[in-house]
């Protein structure tokens, strides 16, 4: 199964607005392009064989030896029962008959993989149900979408290794010995497998030296015996679906036989709140959840949302890009309810209209074309008017009151209301 | 008679190489020797009667890493040839013996046969007329000739 190549991975980027949910969002951005480096949005897989080559150069890497100056080498490769793959793997240290030179260190791999006992991932949920991991936007040509892309719990498994060292002198064992306990004085040491850190433990060391006998060839041989506690992420188990693979609409009709007024005792709060800056505060409270935001002003100036003002939605608070100037009057309207649905008294519903009229010069009144229930703002050229000082309006009708000749010809009018 | 038989007619011509056990410095704790650091004394050709034992295939660890080596090189050497060349072979030392024309291969002593008090090396139950000495072999790593 192939996936969309990634642009711009960022699970984190909209995590939310709690605190804690930003913490270190550097770094998880940098381990999570690490796990998906081969290019899509899913982590890379990682398998038995992911998992041995990370033993074998977590042994390069780290568990060096030098001897008289030069190190012992490594044999790189995973030794499996494969007779000419074992010989062809050791040929590089070999002598004249085919023999590997001692000294030199191995890495075997039990070949009986155990289920896991890393605590990060218990076996805990059965089925292989797979979960979200992230949405990616899509673009069908005509049409956004996203795509939710699912991945089952990874397979916690426990890999047993055993890596010898094969030598002569009793320094090299201590070398050896020395280097080991080191990187596993914490009991455990991580290797790295695609991105991935994966911990492995120091279960035991033991000698099987055949030194007993006195006519044959004597050498040092010590096991070092580790479990890598590692875990298997197969691509092929992950899922790529649609957000919304199907809508379903529903219509329900009432007879009116059996229709029975019902009386919903709201009642629609809109409200205006008038507060003094004093010069320097930017953010402005109205002390309650402002569901639905009309209008900000200062000093009767229409402030532009997103770029004079912010507001972020359920919050209370509109913040001013420019602190006003002291004793200025912000003004603000809005809608307090608990939903966006406006009602009237008797559960009506009420829809909130915006429209834009242009002065010709002449003629002060508007017909906004729908009977107006409550009025919420009406501007002139950004100013925003007083009712019956500015403006009147009766039904549909809306009339400016201009008493200063203030407005001209291609004026722009706001009026803003509820039907 | 038999010394003529083996140098002359035989001719079965060996390498001693003798450790130098007052120039070659050990390590104060474990008395081991650094790569390359044996001395050794002036290599010297000498005559012997040899039984190499058939090579057994070997593994290191449970079946892996497999190594064949030649098995056991038993060599009888006479007294009286060692004296007259003024040497001695001792445990510890090592052996070259010319496998073919291109290849020597090298053994250790293991058991420098010193001991003969049996019946088997003494000369009609005189006094003992030869060793036998019993080599390993080794690597190059180990030893490959000076």
């Amino acid at each position: 199964m192939t996936y969309p190549r990634k642009n711009n991975i960022s699970v984190y980027r909209d995590a939310g607005t709690e605190p804690s949910s930003k913490e270190n969002l550097a770094r998880r951005q940098e381990l999570l392009e690490r796990i998906t480096k081969s290019d899509t949005y899913m982590p890379d897989s990682v398998l038995h064989d992911d998992l041995d080559m990370g033993m074998l150069e977590f042994v390069k890497s780290n568990l060096k030896v030098i001897s008289d100056g030069v190190q012992i080498p490594i044999i790189p490769k995973i030794l499996t029962i494969q007779r000419w793959s074992e010989i062809s793997s050791n040929w590089a240290f070999a002598d004249e008959d085919g023999n590997i030179k001692v000294p030199f260190i191995a890495v075997i791999r039990k070949p009986d993989v155990q289920p896991g006992t890393n605590p990060v991932i218990q076996k805990t949920i059965p089925d292989r149900r797979t979960f979200f991991y992230a949405s990616v936007a899509t673009w069908n040509g005509t049409q956004m979408g996203a795509d939710i892309y699912k991945m089952p719990q990874p397979v916690a498994i426990d890999i047993g290794f055993e890596v010898i060292i094969v030598c002569h002198k009793f320094r090299d064992l201590n070398r050896f010995n020395k280097v080991v306990l080191q990187k596993f004085s914490s009991i455990q040491a991580y290797t790295t497998v695609k991105g991935h850190y994966i911990p492995i433990v120091l279960d035991r060391v033991s000698d099987n030296s055949p030194i007993e006998t006195l006519e044959n060839r004597r050498f040092y041989l010590q096991t070092y015996e580790f479990t890598m506690l590692g875990f298997l992420i197969d691509s092929d188990e992950f899922e790529v679906k649609p957000a919304i693979s199907r809508l379903l609409l529903l219509n329900e009709f009432m007879a009116i036989k059996n229709f029975q007024k019902k009386f919903i005792n709201t009642s629609i709060d809109i409200k205006t709140v008038v507060i003094s800056a004093d010069g320097t505060q930017t953010v402005f409270s109205v002390g309650e959840k402002i569901t639905q935001l009309f209008l900000v002003s200062v000093n009767g100036l229409v402030q532009r949302p997103n770029i004079d003002y912010f507001w972020l939605g359920q919050t209370s608070r509109v913040t001013l890009v420019n602190a006003p100037t002291s004793g200025s009057k912000i003004m603000i309207s809005y809608y307090a309810g608990r939903s966006n649905v406006f009602q009237d008294a008797y559960g009506n519903l009420l829809f909130f209209e915006n429209k834009n009229f242009t002065y010709n010069g002449s003629d002060l009144t508007f017909d906004v074309g729908d009977i107006i229930v409550s009025m919420i703002y009406v501007t002139a050229n950004g100013l925003v008017q007083e009712e019956d000082i500015g403006y009147t309006f009766s039904g549909s009708i809306v009339t400016l009151i201009d008493s200063q000749h203030q407005l001209i010809y291609d004026d722009s009018i706001i009026i803003a209301y509820l039907r | 008679m038999g010394m003529e038989y083996l140098h002359g007619d035989l001719n079965m011509t060996l390498v001693l190489y003798r450790v130098d056990r007052t120039k070659t410095s050990i390590d104060d704790v474990y008395g081991e020797v650094g790569r390359d650091e044996i001395k050794y004394l002036p290599p010297i050709e000498f005559n012997g009667l040899i039984k190499v034992v058939e090579a057994e295939n070997k593994a290191y660890k449970t079946g892996l890493l497999r190594f064949l080596e030649p098995g056991n090189m038993i060599l009888s050497v006479y007294i009286k040839h060692l004296d007259d060349l003024k040497v001695d072979i001792r445990f510890g030392d090592y052996i070259g013996y010319p496998d073919s024309e291109k290849r020597v291969r090298y053994y250790t002593v293991v058991n420098d046969g010193k001991v003969t008090a049996d019946s088997k090396h003494h000369h009609f139950g005189y006094k003992p007329s030869y060793r036998t000495i019993i080599c390993v072999p080794t690597q190059e790593n180990e030893f490959k000739g000076i």
